[in-house]
């Protein structure tokens, strides 16, 4: 670290991002395909994404109903999300029970609004499983995948302050592009998506590190309520309902229909996210209903209704203003409220903040051999090791999650724990990507990873044609979007990848033609050099 | 609404990019202050424009993020543009206005 604040801010920049630059990658590009998790299920279970039927909330809550009181009677509570939108298009119904050997088990079910019986799917991750790799980081226990994605997203939140500091020219180099040029190019495409897509890229980490709050500052809670009342702090920050323990008295359900109207009356139509019912049948259930997320604010609003008599005994949307914020924050980093347009801006915006992580790893094996190059050294053991990570992550991660999705179309139906082997899929077809740059020279392994990303997506449209009677022939005519936009996005990254392949191989071929060329002539005439210098 | 948002946005940051010395003197060749000058209030302008048709549309909390969200791909496509067809910047600013105005109006009928 020498110089003046700009250059250490670049300093800590390159230091802060290195290092922690592939797991964000990871946790970005996983976390961006999270805002089509519905749209990723339908497609991975085919045999329920048929456009399911127009169904109100209160039929899907009686539906649940009917479903609950047949295989769970005795469970201690039933969790109900009635249809609403985007995330929930079918209704879907979880309780509590206990396994063979007695230990406590999560049950769930989607129902199937014409039979009313669940739907006989695949058995398979889905959108869910692939969007919680993001924060599970799936192999690793949970605590400890908190703590690592939380130590990586203080250094992105590092990295990004750092980075504008840095930057010389944020203002003057705001629409700046130069293609053609090499380690500057990658600069400016950084620089791009990094500044234009700040807002984003601050308030998504900032938030990801809010989630796991309790987490990382457990001292805080502790000095207020002791390490023993972790607990009660969390039933009064988050005002938890207070349940009574059953009275063993049956007691029949009050008419849903009352309590539904109550929530219709005060929240509006399409209420209700997640109906919660403790204790169902006795005299002392509790019916919890949590508001639907509107807006970035709306969520957390609650209901609490005395089961037996239809009472309401609690309602709350108005927080206090730090509970206003920790939800503020969550709503805007899950996006539940956004729209058919919002919810394509999220998910574009969080593509540019992969690419702003992936250029950043580029461009630091750019620049170190570019430094090089003159001299004609080899580069360091360490510069290589690290071009080989970028390869085998950059390509390599979306090959690997394209394994994911071949892994749901071939894997045999009945074979045990599928699930678990769709997303081993996704890891090992990772791991033999990052493994490639040792077999081929780095820049070989460049275009063998792009050629092989291009038709691992671009081949998928045709699987699904292949393995099942939900293809773009059929989609398109019936207007099931969430099915043919899955598809139709699988053809542009096909597409874009491959598009990046010619280029970077046009780019070799100019960069060999002008090699040959006596005074190193530029082969390749962009735009107009600028006077200025690039920053960084 | 969308499209008025995003047209007022794009047409914002296209001024904006304009009113700039280095993109200014390569789109238009000599470096005229006042015109610059101009561009940088119209630019702005505009913009906030974006964010009022975003609040309009979606509401202050919801209008908000909307409004980032297309801001920055309005950014994005004025410097590729700027890139690649320096010389479409203004026209298509212009297109976007009248784009703009023309969908406000049929909303509004």
């Amino acid at each position: 670290m020498k110089g003046g604040l700009r250059q250490s801010m670049a300093w800590l920049h390159t230091w802060a991002g290195l290092p922690v630059g592939w797991v964000l990658y990871f946790v970005f590009l996983t976390g961006t395909l999270g805002y089509f998790d519905s749209e990723i299920d339908q497609w991975m279970r085919p045999e329920a994404s048929l456009p399911p039927p127009a169904l109100s909330q209160v039929e899907g809550l009686a539906l649940a109903l009917a479903r609950l009181e047949q295989v769970a009677a005795r469970a201690p509570r039933w969790t109900v999300f009635p249809p609403s939108g985007h995330d929930v298009p079918h209704v879907t119904i979880s309780w509590s029970t206990v396994d063979a050997s007695g230990r406590p088990l999560r049950r769930s079910e989607t129902l199937d609004a014409t039979t009313g019986a669940p739907f006989r799917t695949r058995a398979t991750g889905g959108g869910q499983t692939l969007y919680q790799l993001h924060y599970t980081l799936h192999y690793l226990p949970s605590a400890t995948a908190r703590w690592l994605v939380g130590i990586c997203s203080m250094l992105m939140l590092v990295a990004l302050v750092s980075g504008v500091i840095t930057h010389k020219k944020i203002l003057a180099d705001f629409f700046t592009f130069r293609p053609r040029q090499g380690q500057r190019s990658w600069l400016d495409i950084h620089n791009l998506v990094g500044v234009t897509a700040l807002p984003f890229h601050l308030v998504i980490t900032y938030s990801g590190l809010v989630f796991f709050v309790f987490t990382y500052m457990a001292p805080v809670v502790d000095a207020t309520y002791g390490r023993d009342g972790r607990d009660r702090f969390f039933d009064e920050a988050f005002r938890n309902p207070d349940i009574p323990p059953p009275v063993g008295a049956p007691a029949p359900l009050a008419p849903l229909v009352s309590l539904y109207d109550e929530a219709v009356r005060h929240w509006g139509e399409e209420p209700v996210r997640v109906a919660s019912f403790y204790n169902p049948g006795d005299r002392n259930a509790r019916v919890v209903f949590t508001r639907t997320h509107v807006d970035p604010v709306s969520n957390g609003g609650r209901m609490v209704f005395d089961g037996a008599t239809g009472e309401l005994l609690d309602r709350f949307d108005r927080r206090t203003g730090p509970m206003v914020v920790n939800h503020a924050l969550l709503g805007l980093h899950e996006g539940l409220f956004a729209g058919p347009v919002l919810r394509w801006l999220y998910f574009l915006t969080g593509l540019l903040g992969t690419a702003m992580i992936g250029t950043g790893l580029v461009l630091w094996t750019a620049k170190r051999k570019a430094k090089l190059a003159p001299a004609g050294g080899t580069p360091p053991a360490a510069v290589r090791v690290i071009e080989h990570l970028n390869v085998g992550t950059v390509v390599g991660l979306p090959i690997g999650i394209a394994a994911y999705f071949w892994a749901n179309r071939l894997l045999p139906v009945g074979m045990a724990d599928r699930a678990a082997w769709e997303v081993h899929a996704l890891f090992l077809a990772w791991l033999a990507m990052l493994a490639l740059p040792w077999l081929r020279p780095p820049d070989r392994a460049w275009h063998d990873s792009l050629r092989l990303a291009a038709c691992a997506y671009a081949a998928l449209p045709v699987l699904n044609a292949l393995t099942t009677d939900q293809h773009l022939g059929v989609t398109i005519p019936a207007g099931a979007w969430a099915l043919a936009g899955f598809d139709l996005v699988s053809l542009a990254t096909g597409l874009g990848f491959g598009v990046a392949a010619v280029v970077l191989r046009r780019q070799e071929v100019a960069v060999a033609a002008a090699e040959r060329l006596p005074d190193g002539m530029p082969a390749v005439s962009g735009a107009t050099p600028l006077p200025e210098d690039a920053a960084g | 609404m969308t499209v008025v948002a995003f047209a007022l946005c794009y047409a914002g940051f296209a001024l904006l990019s304009l009113s700039q010395a280095r993109n200014h003197r390569r789109v238009y060749g000599g470096d005229r202050h006042g015109r610059r000058r101009w561009g940088r209030w119209a630019g702005w302008t505009l913009l906030g424009s974006g964010a009022l048709a975003s609040a309009a549309a979606w509401g202050p909390g919801t209008g908000a993020v909307a409004f980032l969200g297309l801001a920055t791909f309005a950014a994005v496509a004025v410097a590729l543009l700027l890139t690649y067809a320096p010389r479409l910047v203004m026209r298509t600013a212009a297109a976007a206005v009248s784009v703009a105005v023309a969908a406000a109006f049929a909303l509004a009928m």
